[in-house]
């Protein structure tokens, strides 16, 4: 078999996009930073396991957030990990997976569009759609983003890779394409959830317009709606795990989806932040394709000069199909759009119905970081305009001079992303830090760690100190490199863990005023009231001390320790009891008198002021004032007292007593369901849980009362027990409280600036004083019927493929024999 | 109403007087415009649409081909880079790929009508 050039230059660079990432990390280093956190590459079995299947956000107090759209991804990744096991191997091949379908799909899409009639300019054809390729995956969108890559990062192959099927599917109407894309869809299903909106939104409806208009304007072809339809009602149907409870959750007033992009107040807001980061944007740095490297500057001219060129000899016809020269001239358009949509700047006009968009289009705010959202889909459309444009100069040109202009655009464009292929942009050396680099060597005594933490009892909370800005956790490998992200005590341990300033929200700033003035009896009652029982602190200099002297402790380095030696004095003061230590990395079991239990009976309810005049929002005096001699307190904000407790005075400082408390005993059965049980509740009680506010929090009574098991810790002399707690996703009483009505509905309120109380009446529960309740997220159960459905709909994806794959060898075996 | 203007005395008089000057029609507008970029400071969103009007209608009455359109895109792209290589992501370059966009736009509407 004779291979022509072209092809052989195709797979010659395939084979170097396959070879290059693996110089960009050292064998057994990983990158797993960033701000989506990308720990699915180390350990996706726990994540899988743990908190990917519940509406409960791991980390902090527990608010209410939903990670099950990476569901199809950890499947993936946890049959990858168990073939392979090795984390380094895994990032490298979704590396080369970006790159070389990024590129395959781009090169195909041009080829595909510059569907020629003469043979004579196949070599041509092929040689635009390499540059296009090569333009693509060497583009600074492309380039730039590989560090600490988000979630929706993948984009920069699929929104190619969907374009490629969609376009074969529209014209080819085989249904193979669009299983494919329904499949691809379903397995990054994260790409097309509500936490990739943005991009989501910014590509595809650009995409399928500009399809449609190819398709029936310019190859004038039937586009087979039928098909669409069904393909529409199958991909909804394969999303509805991650897709339903987003849908619900934007009609649900008051909700974050809904706030963002139905209230006005919140767009106004993100029109604030289009106006702030409209001063960065620039027409000519998007027009000139801009390299990394300075000594390419006088090349940037390069790719506009020669797709004005390409527009100019695009006279003669030599497109196929009846496509005309206007193929081109749509991509132009098409290219023309996402430039003012990157960019905003072109007239004060554009700047104004910019704005505009923001204020009368629902959703639009999204947008708010526009530079950030729409280069993806700008560099795409430039990469196919260029690469038709290209073919238009080429076609003009001997073909000697053709080669040589090809082996010139080639060449720059690789060499013009040359910090990228030599690793430099991708392994990165922390942003403040001295001199270390993002890919880490995991130390094992940090496993042995994890491992520990992981066999504290499930409902265990924890405090990681060095405390950071943000929300991240820094671990420094063996090698001279460190992890910054998300923690990994919460994603890998499945314990909740308080590891930033914005994870102790509301107390944030309250935390970092009591540590300057190291007052540890009130840090200890903050701590008690959050739940948190253990300290996890990281003595290791590498982590803080001069190796960070910025980011990510910049802020609070301010209120906190300066070094790790003040650090460890710091801990020692909060009188825990170290029971555990591994090299630099030490559990403390806090011994505290004021901890708060995750559920308990108010013995009194103090209401305070919530105000915004005060900095900590009049929450400080939950910790430093004289508290009472109970333990057993809940403090209300007088708003929400008076709306409670319309019959007593909110100015009394301690409005509600109750002196007949009855006992409680809970266990968790998952992140979204816990069983309590209570004995002798004579009269009206205030249950408290200590998990953060959300109106589907919902307390059901149970059918059956279970039997009495075992106590592992017991709180107030015996009135409150925890039992042993368990992680059960699906077993027979999962649904056993669908169908019930919820008790205490209308008397659910906040208390301690965070957590969930109900005033329960003794007619709640039918006059009984002993009884079992079910306190349950109900946002969870739309996630059950959502991976039914998507259950459902995958299984008949994938009959459906199987059927069409035995249908096509049974007809090739029928036309072979008739042959 | 565009109609109404073009028949009364004063319309006919400019398009008379439009089509009697095509020589020298073409460079004021080109001189308009490096002005624009090179001289002027600010952006003024009349001068933009001003300028193009008067080429759209040039365009329109001297029948200009998409060709002299994107001749004019290469030189603009011409001045942008300058531009940009000695200032930088300025005003002035911004001014220029202001008006790229626009000949751009312009080229492309004209090619997809010939």
């Amino acid at each position: 078999m004779k291979i022509s050039k072209s092809k052989l230059l195709i797979i010659c660079i395939c084979m170097a996009l396959f070879v290059i990432p693996f110089f960009w990390i050292k064998p057994g280093e990983m990158d797993l930073g960033g701000d989506s956190g990308r720990l699915y590459f180390y350990d996706p079995q726990t994540l899988l396991k743990g908190n990917s299947l519940y509406s409960i956000d791991p980390e902090g107090k527990g608010n209410v957030e939903s990670i099950i759209y990476i569901l199809p991804f950890l499947i993936l990744t946890s049959i990858i990990k168990i073939i392979l096991d090795s984390p380094y191997i895994i990032i490298n091949l979704f590396n080369i997976l970006k790159l070389t379908v990024g590129f395959l799909a781009i090169y195909s899409i041009i080829k595909e569009l510059l569907e020629i009639k003469n043979r004579h300019y196949e070599e041509i054809r092929e040689l635009a759609a390499i540059i296009g390729g090569l333009f693509y995956i060497f583009s600074p969108m492309f380039i730039g983003n590989f560090d600490r890559a988000l979630l929706n990062h993948d984009q920069v192959f699929l929104n190619p890779l969907i374009f490629y099927l969609l376009l074969k599917y529209f014209l080819t109407s085989k249904q193979k394409y669009l299983w494919f894309t329904l499949i691809i869809t379903f397995i990054f299903a994260h790409n097309f959830s509500w936490v990739s909106a943005p991009p989501l939104f910014a590509f595809y409806p650009l995409a399928v317009l500009f399809l449609a208009l190819y398709v029936m304007f310019i190859r004038r072809k039937k586009i087979p709606w039928g098909g669409v339809l069904i393909g529409l009602v199958l991909f909804f149907s394969l999303h509805a795990f991650h897709l339903l409870p987003a849908l619900i959750s934007l009609f649900d007033p008051g909700s974050n989806i809904n706030t963002r992009i139905l209230n006005s107040e919140a767009v106004a807001r993100q029109l604030d932040y289009f106006y702030g980061v409209l001063p960065i944007a620039s027409v000519s740095k998007n027009v000139f394709f801009y390299s990394n490297l300075k000594q390419f500057g006088l090349l940037s001219v390069l790719v506009p000069f020669l797709i004005i060129s390409g527009l100019l000899f695009n006279t003669k016809n030599l497109l196929a199909g009846g496509q005309g020269k206007k193929t081109l001239l749509l991509t132009g358009i098409f290219f023309l759009i996402t430039l003012f949509l990157l960019s905003a700047k072109i007239t004060n006009l554009g700047v104004n119905f910019y704005a505009w968009m923001f204020l009368y289009i629902p959703g639009f705010s999204m947008f708010r970081n526009f530079i950030g959202q729409w280069q993806f889909v700008f560099y795409f459309f430039y990469a196919i305009f260029f690469g038709q444009a290209i073919f238009f100069v080429l076609s003009k040109l001997f073909n000697k001079y053709a080669m040589v202009l090809s082996a010139i655009v080639g060449l720059s464009l690789v060499l013009s992303g040359w910090t990228f292929i030599n690793g430099s942009l991708v392994n990165k050396v922390h942003f403040q830090s001295n001199k270390v680099k993002y890919a880490i060597v995991m130390d094992p005594k940090y496993e042995e760690i994890l491992s520990y933490i992981k066999s504290l009892r499930e409902d265990a909370k924890i405090l990681t100190l060095p405390f950071t800005d943000c929300c991240y956790q820094v671990i420094h490998g063996t090698n001279n490199g460190a992890y910054v992200g998300l923690s990994t005590i919460s994603f890998l341990s499945g314990k909740k863990d308080f590891s930033g300033y914005i994870k102790i929200a509301p107390f944030s700033d309250i935390f970092l005023k009591l540590a300057k003035e190291r007052d540890y009896d009130s840090i200890k009652r903050m701590l008690g009231l959050l739940n948190i029982q253990y300290i996890f602190y990281n003595a290791d200099p590498q982590i803080y001390d001069t190796t960070f002297p910025g980011y990510p402790y910049q802020y609070v380095r301010q209120y906190l320790p300066g070094d790790q030696k003040t650090y460890g004095e710091f801990v020692k003061n909060l009188g825990g009891q170290k029971v555990f230590e591994k090299g630099p990395y030490q559990v403390y079991e806090l011994d505290n008198k004021d901890l708060l239990p995750h559920f308990y009976i108010a013995e009194i309810v103090d209401p305070y002021k919530r105000t915004l005049d005060y900095w900590d929002g009049g929450r400080k005096q939950f910790f430093v004032k004289d508290r009472e001699s109970t333990k057993r307190i809940a403090y209300i904000s007088k708003d929400v007292c008076e709306k409670f407790f319309p019959e007593v005075s909110c100015r009394d400082k301690n409005l509600y007593r109750n002196n007949s408390l009855p006992n409680i005993h809970f266990e968790k059965i998952n992140p979204t369901r816990y069983k309590v049980k209570i004995n002798g509740a004579k009269d009206p009680y205030i249950l408290v849980f200590s998990e953060a506010f959300h109106r589907n929090w919902k307390i059901i009574p149970a059918d059956t009362e279970s039997q009495q098991e075992k106590t592992v810790k017991n709180y107030f002399d015996g009135g409150v027990t925890e039992g042993v707690h368990s992680n059960t996703f699906l077993d027979e009483s999962t649904f056993s409280t669908w169908g019930k009505k919820a008790i205490a509905n209308d008397r659910h309120f906040q208390v301690n600036g965070y957590a969930n109380a109900w005033t329960v009446l003794p007619k709640d529960v039918g006059g009984k004083e002993n009884y079992e309740l079910i306190v349950e997220m109900t946002g969870q159960r739309v996630i059950y019927v959502g991976l039914a459905l998507s259950l459902i709909a995958f299984l008949g994806c994938v009959l459906w493929g199987v059927m069409s794959l035995v249908k096509r060898s049974r007809s090739d075996i029928i036309g072979r024999s008739s042959d | 109403m565009i109609k109404k203007i073009l028949n009364s005395a004063y319309g006919k008089k400019s398009l008379l007087f439009f089509r009697n000057n095509k020589p020298v029609v073409l460079p004021i507008i080109f001189l308009g415009i490096l002005a624009d970029i090179l001289f002027i400071k600010g952006n003024s969103d009349l001068r933009i649409f001003g300028i193009l009007g008067l080429y759209v209608a040039a365009a329109f009455l001297y029948k200009f081909k998409s060709r002299l359109t994107f001749l004019l895109a290469l030189v603009l792209l011409g001045v942008m880079f300058a531009e940009f290589i000695f200032t930088g992501t300025s005003e002035s370059t911004e001014k220029a790929a202001v008006w790229l966009f626009f000949f751009l736009l312009i080229g492309i509407i004209q090619q997809w009508k010939e």
